[in-house]
């Protein structure tokens, strides 16, 4: 990987050679060295359905959907149903043996979901190398799919079955998480002075890789700071534009060893590292809101990176795009620098540097992110980063060779993937 | 200008042996924070262990219930209203005085939309739901 000028326009406070507060970045050899190969597993086919608007699959059923992906997943790698023998999802609404009976998967040897609440598809993607490398299984794939013609998550919380745990927020009418991390964001822009402007231009950004995307559900509206500013607030300071998306979709990646990688359809998309969990004081985050004041207003992904670059022998400055979970505008922000791309309280400043624009250091949610292409739990992620890595993205960042991917800032755990172009 | 509205509640909460004598002294408009017996550490929620040094000794610290805002949104009616100017309500998060940094998550209510600032000293608004549970809203310190 390497070395380039990053933050043209903006400048950190602290020296990068100093590492950044709560990130740790690998020893010097490490940095110099390239990526450590030491995860057996590489995602070699994606599929995916149109992103439709919440309630715009009707009447196609969720299943119907799962299966179109999956096919379309096991087609784009040149495998079929047959060599299917694992999966790993994020969230519920469907399971494994629904899946093997609808589709005629003959036998599964690994099964598994990440859990939390957050929306873990790169956490997913995790655990399936993670079942290769312990050899349990040899092709596994991971979904996403959700449809909310009948539940939307944007306002989940107001309908989860209460506990004697949620009695403690249920009473204070935060009515889903946009209003639970709105909290998160006041606290980020009175500690840090973060602004309204900073917040818009990560809607804009999103909003620009959406218009030049064909697939995007917002490629026909463009958005300008006027408009922003004009939106309704809903949560303040979360106004319209700072929620993602509601939609209808689903998405299937698989998962298989290098070995087996080398002989498929597609040049397989190397997974360098993955890492989920947490740590204790970022807790249930949005259901708690008892962290400590240096954890409160942040993602929760510190120790996550950590581990992941760790892990990859990578640090921030060998990523060339970043596809960041934007439930919440805010958040992408609070990630930026839970990552280590800018010190933290600097993630204002470094999105209003360009940064993340495309052509700028640190290109993110080229697709157009959940904020303006798709919403399913981060799979839209995971498919961007592999078109990224295989060159074929409707944005392309040029000579993109390592995209990190993050899942889920919420309830831990969250979790993290750092994908490879295959050399 | 109006006042801050009661965010939409529950009719009841649910509670177990551990939250039961938080909810308790609600009932007599009263906070008590849940504090080790042993290290002195208070936590938020009420749970078994302290997760300090993981006994199961509990002491019921009351405290004076006043506090400060952390943190706060304010939340307009409706998802989809463009120019809705119905009344607003504030859900916030309050930290105690006294209490080593516990929060509560409640609401601003009966105070202009003004007055909400991180760091303002607010007091308790004694709210009772529907099925008879006593809870804590709170009000900035000027319109107490």
């Amino acid at each position: 990987m390497q070395g380039r000028a990053r933050c043209v326009l903006y400048r950190p406070t602290t020296p990068a050679s100093a590492g950044f507060p709560l990130y740790a970045p690998p020893r010097d050899g490490e940095l110099r060295e390239p990526p450590h190969v030491t995860v057996d597993a590489a995602i070699v086919g994606i599929g995916a359905t149109p992103y439709y608007r919440r309630g715009g699959s009707a009447p196609r059923t969720l299943h119907e959907l799962i299966g179109e992906a999956v096919l379309a997943a096991l087609a784009d790698a040149g495998l079929n149903v047959r060599d299917v023998d694992g999966f790993a999802y994020f969230a519920g609404g469907f399971d494994t043996p629904t899946l093997m009976e609808m589709l005629g998967i003959p036998e599964v040897t690994f099964s598994a979901s990440l859990t939390g609440a957050g929306g873990g598809s790169a956490g997913a993607i995790g655990l399936a190398a993670t079942a290769l490398a312990a050899r349990e299984a040899t092709t596994i794939v991971c979904i996403g799919a959700l449809q909310q013609g009948r539940q939307r998550f944007g306002t989940i919380t107001s309908t989860s079955t209460s506990t004697s745990q949620s009695a403690f927020y249920e009473t204070a009418g935060l009515v889903g998480p946009g209003h639970m991390f709105a909290l998160l964001a006041r606290r980020h822009m009175h500690l840090y002075g973060t602004t309204r402007r900073h917040f818009a231009e990560v809607v804009l950004s999103c909003r620009a890789n959406a218009v030049a995307n064909p697939e995007a559900v917002m490629r026909e509206r463009p958005l300008t700071l006027e408009d922003y500013l004009d939106a309704p607030m809903l949560a303040d300071p979360h106004c319209l534009y700072d929620f993602c998306l509601e939609c209808d979709g689903a998405i299937a990646a698989v998962v298989t060893t290098n070995a087996r990688a080398r002989d498929l359809r597609q040049p397989p998309v190397q997974i360098l590292a993955s890492a989920h969990g947490g740590h204790r004081n970022y807790g249930r985050s949005i259901y708690w809101f008892n962290m400590p004041d240096e954890d409160f207003a942040s993602s929760g992904h510190t120790a996550v990176a950590r581990h992941l670059y760790r892990r990859a022998g990578l640090g921030p400055t060998d990523v060339d795009v970043a596809l960041i979970y934007d439930h919440f505008s805010s958040q992408v922000i609070m990630q930026l620098e839970d990552y280590g791309f800018c010190p933290k309280g600097e993630g204002g400043p470094f999105v209003a540097s360009g940064a993340i624009r495309l052509g700028g250091t640190l290109p993110i949610n080229t697709d157009g992110g959940q904020l303006s292409c798709g919403f399913i739990w981060g799979m839209t992620h995971i498919r961007e980063a592999v078109r990224q890595l295989r060159g074929t993205a409707h944005n392309q960042v040029e000579g993109a060779s390592v995209a990190l991917v993050t899942g889920g800032p919420s309830s831990l755990p969250v979790s993290g993937l750092l994908l490879g172009r295959t050399a | 200008m109006t006042g801050l509205a009661r965010p939409p509640a529950p009719e009841s909460i649910v509670v177990d042996r551990w939250t039961a004598p938080f909810w308790e002294a609600l009932r007599g408009r009263r906070i008590v924070v849940c504090t080790c017996g042993r290290c002195g550490t208070s936590r938020m929620p009420p749970g078994p262990f302290c997760p300090a040094c993981q006994s199961a000794d509990v002491i019921w610290k009351g405290v004076s219930g006043r506090g400060q805002i952390y943190s706060f949104t304010v939340v307009r009616a409706a998802h989809s209203s463009r120019d809705d100017t119905g009344v607003a309500y504030a859900p916030a998060v309050v930290e105690l005085d006294g209490a080593a940094g516990v929060r509560l998550i409640t609401a601003i209510v009966d105070a202009p939309l003004a007055s909400l600032q991180i760091g303002a000293p607010v007091s308790p608004v004694w709210h009772t739901l529907t099925g008879g549970q006593t809870v804590p809203y709170y009000t900035t310190d000027a319109h107490a």
